[in-house]
């Protein structure tokens, strides 16, 4: 095994941070779940999300990889304790590679939750890279599988790189995680919006909710908000947290400060609640 | 006069009580194991009723509720979904796709019949004619 993959496998190897995905609900936000991120060891050449998964794909090692992640992230949000393991969901990143080649992960997945005290119905795999599996009778399976066993299932980066219309009809998905490069700037692009807008009118036709990522500012926030998005991520709304600080997300009046009103008008301007910062 | 129908999803077979319950209720009952039948039948059977598992294959329970109410805004069947997680959490997102009813545990017959939208359904609903036609429909319409 090469070097650098033997040292993501060690305790100290690879580590997680939650990022919550918020609730936009008449006008206030509420925690609904968090997505677990991996990097690389510190300090290494591999610390960076995008550094770290070119290099495991490189090694074709995205199975063992997304082992050692959902391993890492189950464990370490059980670790939050019940409280938050029966508010939040966790979203786990996948390769669709690991679901159509590793037979054996769908159910590692749920014996890790199990073993980790998170509840099946608490996860939400969210599908990467899929391209070249489009059609794969194994990822269909495998999906089969996630559904049948309570779990839900997000499409992540739609409309980025090799992400396309085909997965919406194959990937059964409960989620439409819109990218980033879409919502940066919505609020002043009418191309944007207008995609945006599709996506939100295309969801429930598919049995889907949106999550719009990368709002990292109050204008897209409320621009999203308005077009009828149901979920956001991205540093306006919450960065990346370690594992123990998970239950912050859940403290009252932390979400209770901001947003935006029913006609997409700015509430307070403070995006964070009372005694939130923008760590 | 057709006999209304009932649409049963799980991945596992329909409770036998369960079955006689719904029939004594005047329904045909229509089994299947998967989301995506669930909605082709509800297009094509025009079923007054659906008990759906929350963990189905292809679409999951919850996915086939909120398609069936965005298909049929008014005037769609009765929704059940059963298997719901145990979290409160899981129940609020079980609702949230618009069902009659939130079942946290399996599809019994003691909690399907203390749920008004079953209840109300009677024998009354049955046309003399239909039952030829009801009993092509017992066996099931899906891979169950």
């Amino acid at each position: 095994m090469p070097v650098l993959l033997e040292r993501l496998s060690r305790p100290e190897g690879l580590h997680v941070r939650f990022q919550p995905i918020v609730e936009i609900d008449a006008g206030l936000l509420r925690p609904h779940a968090v997505e677990c991120l991996a990097r690389g060891p510190a300090g290494s050449t591999i610390e960076a999300a995008p550094i770290l998964f070119d290099y495991v794909r490189n090694k074709h090692a995205e199975a063992l990889v997304d082992r050692l992640c959902v391993t890492r992230g189950i464990q370490g949000f059980g670790g939050g304790g019940a409280e938050v393991a029966g508010a939040l969901n966790l979203h786990l990143n996948v390769h669709c590679v690991t679901l159509a080649r590793d037979r054996d992960f769908v159910s590692f997945l749920f014996e890790i939750a199990r073993a980790g005290g998170v509840a099946s119905s608490g996860l939400t795999v969210e599908l990467l890279e899929y391209r070249a599996f489009s059609g794969s009778r194994n990822l269909r399976r495998a999906i089969d599988a996630i559904h049948e066993g309570g779990a839900r299932i997000a499409l992540d980066d739609i409309g980025h790189a090799d992400s396309n219309l085909r997965m919406l009809l194959e990937s059964q998905a409960d989620y439409f995680k819109i990218d980033g490069h879409f919502i940066r700037g919505v609020h002043a692009d009418i191309y944007r919006r207008a995609l945006v807008q599709s996506l939100v009118e295309l969801a429930p036709r598919f049995g889907a909710w949106v999550v719009a990522e990368g709002v990292e500012s109050l204008e897209d926030l409320q621009a999203v908000t308005a077009l009828g998005v149901t979920f956001v991520q991205g540093y306006l709304v919450a960065r990346p947290v370690v594992a123990e600080e998970i239950a912050h997300q859940l403290a009252p009046g932390r979400w209770t400060d901001l947003l935006v009103n029913e006609n997409g008008a700015p509430g307070t301007g403070a995006v964070w609640g009372e005694g939130g910062d923008r760590a | 006069m057709r006999r209304p129908r009932a649409v049963f999803a799980a991945s596992g077979e329909i409770p036998a009580a369960v079955a006689a319950y719904l029939r004594d209720r005047g329904l045909a009952v229509v089994t299947t194991r998967d989301g995506d039948s669930v909605v082709e039948l509800t297009l094509t059977a025009e079923p007054v009723l659906l008990l759906l598992s929350a963990c189905l294959a292809r679409k999951n329970g919850s996915q086939v509720c909120r398609i069936v109410r965005q298909l049929l805004p008014s005037g769609g069947p009765s929704i059940v979904l059963f298997g719901v997680g145990a979290r409160a959490a899981d129940r609020t997102w079980a609702q949230r796709q618009g069902p009659d009813a939130v079942l946290a545990g399996g599809c019994e017959p003691e909690a399907i019949a203390a749920l008004p939208m079953i209840a109300s359904l009677g024998p009354e609903t049955v046309a003399p004619e239909s039952s030829h036609l009801a009993g092509n429909h017992d066996s099931g319409n899906g891979r169950s």
